[in-house]
């Protein structure tokens, strides 16, 4: 619940923002449908429902009819507590820091700690094994994409270019 | 139409199509088999695989992985009560007590032979009805897209979760991200904050990776590591005697499905318990389902086979995708340079009946390739998280990148993840943002075109007989729920003071 309310919080924010965006296109044809008018209309049904939604949360208590889907999710979510909360934050901010960096030290030195970082997270038995992993789909993706595919990967500058080179 | 299918089978029968086909159906097997993969997160691993290939072999990749992965699910659904995918939930219901009584052989037999069924079924409903929709919609202009489009969101929002209001804001947020760049009428620049890679627009593909694959592996890397299951079966497919006591259930079950996948937004998980509860209310004894009765299998999966095959009719007839998964071959369709809708086949008829055969032969390779899947399924199942997790990553990853060469787009992706990993936590359904993002153009666009052909006048949408009846369905998919709410909601009143009157 605290969860919704949050989000509807944002997404007035969010709607309110673009809404006041969307007035500020020029409409340069004059036509009576200008190009702010659609994602204005939008913003502004998204603004009305969040906030419909927010005064929801405050007032919900009352039974809650569920549907198939949801009866279906609740059976399919069955027995997974999600135990490992801070993993979430590191998984997160190692695909940060990868994207950040593909484009300096290019793909396959990146890939390789990326993955080998990644399977630790996911907590992989003995770290040699992660290792394995990241050397193994670097050369796979390496082999499938730029070399039989023709798929331009990031290079990253300098000497790590030069390196890229001997491979693809 | 018979001409255009035979041509489909000479292309399918080239060696590197074939293999191209039976690499689908393994990888969908696969795919499904693994709990926390589904078919949608492989068909967008496999996007990148697929922009090199040409379009046939691209289309008969994508098409069997879907069409097989919603029966694979019900492999780990009845051996050890995880479905493989949200489309066997229901087939745990029954599929795992006959596992414990001891028949799970039996079960995976039913499972195999009632997918096949419902998939052939539903594959050949889908070749009988496309071409003629898509006939039908040659003599659709600007109001007629609009009004479909319209109510292809309408109804997803209003059906996807039972939730109107987040369903609608799901939608509205779909087709905002959908405005952002250079208008395509005027060129004028929208929302861009003066940025050359927001210019040219969000693209889809990692909006769509980010919200379906990103979000659940952000959400699977929290989990406890599943034990492998050591269980050993053999499948045994049903017996003649089996296959009629079944065959009624199935038949009525592929029907139920196919229409439910036609109709946009109720994808095969709705279809397959929906027909699962009304399997028991045809049934003569319907208080044996639950205990582990084969037609508690059969009828879930047969639906869903089916309802996949029928959430490919909108798609390939009008261009509209019914469900998420058919969203993204959407995506895949206009990254090869094909835009699909009725004209598709004219312009690219030979395309449309090999995808439509090799989905014809994808089913009935169900029946044979199944039995010998299983037996080395379990191996497959050993392999950790720890390695599957970071490889899923990366294809993400590639696959976002490889659409535009842009590393923006992979920030896009990340974005999106973490968007989707809370609005799920939230409850809110992802597939209408997924379909607002897709549909957004072509809603938009027509829109102004409309508005353009009647200088202004909204009443063209209200005028022309095809597009006001589109749009009072939509508006019927907004108010049936509502209006369904309401007389619960009365009812429990009524029986409420009833109650305290007695």
């Amino acid at each position: 619940m605290l969860l919704e309310r949050t989000i509807s919080i944002f997404m007035i924010a969010f709607s309110t923002f673009f809404l006041v965006m969307s007035f500020q296109i020029e409409n340069r044809s004059g036509d009576l449908i200008a190009p702010g008018s659609w994602p204005g209309a939008l913003m502004a049904i998204m603004l009305v429902l969040s906030i419909v939604l927010l005064i929801k949360t405050f007032r919900a208590k009352e039974s809650q009819v569920k549907t198939a889907n949801e009866q279906a999710e609740d059976l399919a979510n069955d027995e997974d507590e999600l135990v490992y909360p801070k993993r979430f934050f590191y998984l997160f901010g190692t695909l940060v820091v990868y994207t950040l960096f593909l484009e300096y030290i290019g793909f396959i030195i990146a890939t390789t700690l990326f993955i080998f970082t990644l399977s630790l997270i996911f907590g992989i038995s003995k770290w040699t094994r992660g290792l394995l992993t990241g050397f193994l789909a670097t050369a796979g993706a390496v082999i499938l994409f730029p070399i039989l595919l023709n798929t331009p990967f990031p290079r990253g500058v300098g000497i790590f270019s030069t390196f890229s080179l001997l491979f693809y | 139409m018979i001409e255009g299918l035979l041509g489909g089978l000479g292309n399918l029968i080239d060696p590197f199509n074939l293999l191209i086909l039976i690499a689908g159906i393994l990888l969908g097997f696969i795919g499904g088999g693994i709990p926390g993969i589904s078919g949608t997160m492989l068909v967008i691993i496999l996007l990148p695989v697929s922009y090199a290939m040409d379009p046939t072999a691209a289309f008969l990749l994508l098409t069997s992985i879907y069409a097989t992965s919603v029966f694979s699910g019900s492999i780990s659904a009845i051996l050890f009560r995880t479905p493989g995918t949200p489309e066997a939930v229901a087939t745990v219901f029954d599929g795992y007590p006959m596992a414990q009584k001891g028949e799970g052989g039996k079960a995976l037999g039913v499972s195999i032979f009632s997918s096949a069924t419902g998939g052939v079924i539903g594959t050949i409903i889908l070749i009988f009805l496309t071409p003629i929709l898509a006939t039908f919609a040659l003599s659709f202009s600007a109001p007629e897209y609009f009004a479909l489009a319209v109510m292809g969101l309408t109804v997803v929002a209003s059906l996807s979760a039972g939730n109107l209001v987040k369903g609608f804001i799901g939608v509205s947020f779909g087709l905002f991200i959908a405005t952002i760049g250079l208008d395509s009428m005027t060129g004028t620049p929208r929302f861009t904050f003066g940025s050359g890679q927001l210019m040219s627009g969000i693209d889809f593909i990692p909006v769509l990776i980010g919200l379906f694959a990103i979000s659940e592996v952000l959400r699977q890397v929290q989990k406890r590591p599943r034990k492998a299951g050591k269980q050993k079966v053999r499948t045994e497919l049903p017996s003649l005697n089996l296959m009629k006591r079944i065959s009624g259930v199935i038949g009525r079950s592929s029907l139920l499905g196919v229409f439910i996948g036609i109709l946009p937004g109720i994808g095969a998980t709705t279809a397959a318990m929906l027909s699962y509860s009304e399997a028991a209310r045809w049934s003569k004894k319907p208080e044996e389902f639950g205990t582990g009765i084969p037609e508690g299998v059969a009828a879930p999966e047969s639906a869903n086979n089916a309802a996949a095959m029928g959430a490919m009719v909108p798609l390939l007839s009008l261009g509209i995708p019914g469900s998420a998964t058919t969203a993204i071959l959407l995506g895949a369709f206009i990254l090869h340079g094909i835009q699909p809708g009725p004209l598709m086949f004219t312009t690219q008829g030979s395309l449309v009946y090999t995808i439509l055969i090799g989905l014809l032969f994808a089913n009935l390779f169900i029946l044979i390739i199944a039995k010998p899947f299983i037996s080395v399924f379990s191996k497959i199942l050993r392999v950790p998280y720890s390695i599957i997790g970071p490889l899923i990553v990366l294809f993400c990853i590639i696959g976002t990148f490889a659409v535009r060469n842009s590393i923006f787009d992979v920030g896009v992706m990340l974005l999106f993840g973490l968007i989707g990993y809370f609005l799920e936590n939230a409850k809110f359904p992802l597939a209408p943002i997924v379909l607002g993002v897709v549909l957004g153009p072509i809603a938009e666009d027509q829109f102004r075109r409309a508005m353009q052909m009647a200088n202004n006048d909204f009443s063209i949408f209200f005028t022309r007989p095809i597009s006001l009846v589109l749009l009072l369905l939509a508006l019927v998919s907004i108010l049936y729920p509502l209006i369904k709410g309401w007389i619960n909601k009365r009812r429990a009143k009524l029986r409420g003071e009833n109650n305290i009157a007695s």
